[in-house]
């Protein structure tokens, strides 16, 4: 999700086989430069070597030209990447965020082969993603600051995935501005009390409207 | 089927895996070890097809040996690990050769076989020769649409069964029809004087995960609900064992084709041995000569 010269990217930390759990402590969401976050839903294992071989190839690009790739740069690589294995593709929605020129947000995500879809707003993938387009729909607004962005993107994770069996035991929660990153980690037990506390900023935004 | 689970202790790590050796209905032998030591601080428990099993190990084994002989060094648990998710992820992906031949003509066959019903000389049983001629052009007639039937419901089966089963079916025609993966499901159990003990998960689909309780097979719906229950980071080995037996004792009481005998081994700063058997059935012994 966009903010005002910051993004927030989020997802759950369920690793799981159907409908056996097997891990809660996934982690979905990968740092590719201090500027610029990609995170895989789907299979993991395609999410595992798709990540390797990004990795790779900006390691490379950061050798030749000295620099970190542009995160619309990257989009097209991940794009170009996934639609080369048209018919035997990587089974893994990407999404990515990353701050642009002049700390500009930039996201987007794509489908299995590549089919990018860049957004002003927000970007969702997922088993839970109808869900997670209703609630980021209902609780977004423009030019949020990273704080309340943060509680906007926890509270529609929360919600979304609560909806959906095949995600959910907490969830990690990446917010970037220019010259640092929030990161906050919640775990299930923690859930609840996160759900209590947005609750009330809520309610006092409705009692200044009123 | 298969029960494989372990789980990181105190300073140690312990694997269990029942040794069983089953083909169809028949047990071929109870006392198979299917967790090899893979160094002198590593275990790798396997589980799935038995030669895939096998070889697997076997080749990782070798590997990780030599890259003990080349660099005077042993892998870490995690090199280990990551090597192993490796090459099943290549194995994966990688097409059979042969299959490129059988792919593309899957339409072929059905068309083919179209092609030889609908031309089939009927004709020949009959004798007058109008009524020859008139349903020998009928039958080319019908050997055309056919011809084209066949050619269109094949596109539309295949395309249909493409779009709708993209997940349940694509994936695993993928992986069965045309790849030639490894059907090996793996907890790798080591010891690392820097980092403790470790165990990973790692999938027959190369799967990657660093846990703290892991378990496949059918026996794992009941040795994780234990584990979930029992377990505690920073157990002794007597409490680890204990947890162990718990889980064999529910998997033999509660899974209809429970294997009898359980081998358990255990990795630690002193190195991977053997612990214990825990044997219900034993192999009769074979008469001498």
């Amino acid at each position: 999700m966009v903010g005002k010269n910051c993004f927030a990217i989020a997802s759950d930390r369920r690793l799981g086989v159907q409908l056996q759990t097997i891990a809660t402590d996934f982690q979905r969401i990968y740092k590719v430069h201090d500027r610029l976050f990609l995170g895989l839903s789907g299979l993991a294992t395609d999410a595992q070597t798709l990540y390797q071989r990004l990795v790779f190839r900006h390691k490379l690009y950061q050798l030749r030209e000295e620099r970190d790739m542009k995160p619309e740069t990257f989009a097209n690589l991940v794009s170009a990447i996934l639609y080369e294995k048209r018919f035997g593709p990587y089974f893994c929605q990407p999404v990515i965020a990353g701050l642009g020129d002049e700390d500009k947000p930039f996201i987007c995500t794509m489908d299995s082969i590549g089919a990018k879809e860049l957004a002003k707003d927000f970007v969702v993938a997922g088993t839970a993603s109808e869900s997670l387009y209703g609630a980021c729909e209902s609780m977004f607004k423009e030019g949020m600051e990273p704080e309340e962005l943060f509680e906007t993107v926890s509270q529609a994770l929360l919600s979304s995935v609560d909806r959906d069996c095949l995600s959910g035991w907490g969830g990690h929660v990446y917010v970037v501005r220019e010259n640092s990153d929030v990161r906050c980690i919640f775990k299930h037990d923690n859930s609840d009390m996160i759900l209590l506390r947005s609750i009330k900023y809520i309610e006092k935004e409705l009692n200044m409207l009123v | 089927m298969e029960c494989v689970f372990g789980f990181v202790g105190n300073g140690f790590a312990v694997v269990a895996a029942d040794t069983s050796a089953v083909h169809s209905i028949l047990v071929h032998k109870s006392n198979e070890d299917k967790i090899m030591v893979l160094d002198s601080h590593k275990l790798i428990a396997a589980s799935g097809e038995s030669g895939d099993r096998v070889q697997f190990t076997e080749y990782i084994q070798k590997n990780v040996a030599l890259y003990q002989f080349r660099n005077g060094i042993p892998l870490t648990t995690a090199a280990a690990a990551n090597f192993t998710r490796g090459e099943l992820a290549t194995a994966l992906r990688k097409v059979h050769p042969l299959a490129i031949l059988v792919a593309p003509s899957l339409r072929f066959c059905v068309w083919f076989v179209g092609l030889l019903v609908s031309g089939f000389p009927f004709h020949m049983f009959l004798n007058e020769i109008p009524v020859k001629f008139l349903f020998k052009s009928l039958l080319i007639f019908v050997a055309a649409m056919l011809d084209a039937q066949c050619t269109y419901w094949s596109l539309r089966f295949l395309d249909l069964a493409n779009l709708v089963l993209k997940f349940l079916i694509r994936l695993p025609m993928h992986i069965f029809l045309l790849a030639n993966p490894y059907f090996v499901n793996i907890l790798l159990a080591g010891y690392d004087k820097e980092t403790g003990p470790s165990l990973y998960y790692i999938d027959y689909i190369a799967t990657l995960h660093k846990v703290d309780k892991g378990a496949f097979g059918y026996g794992s719906y009941f040795s994780l609900s234990m584990m979930d229950r029992h377990y505690h980071s920073g157990m002794t080995v007597e409490e680890a064992i204990d947890l162990v037996d718990k889980c064999i004792m529910e998997i033999r009481s509660r899974l209809v084709v429970a294997p009898p005998n359980f081998v358990i081994k255990i990795v630690d700063k002193d190195g991977a041995r053997e612990y214990a058997w825990r044997e219900s059935v034993k192999d009769a012994a074979v008469a001498s000569a």
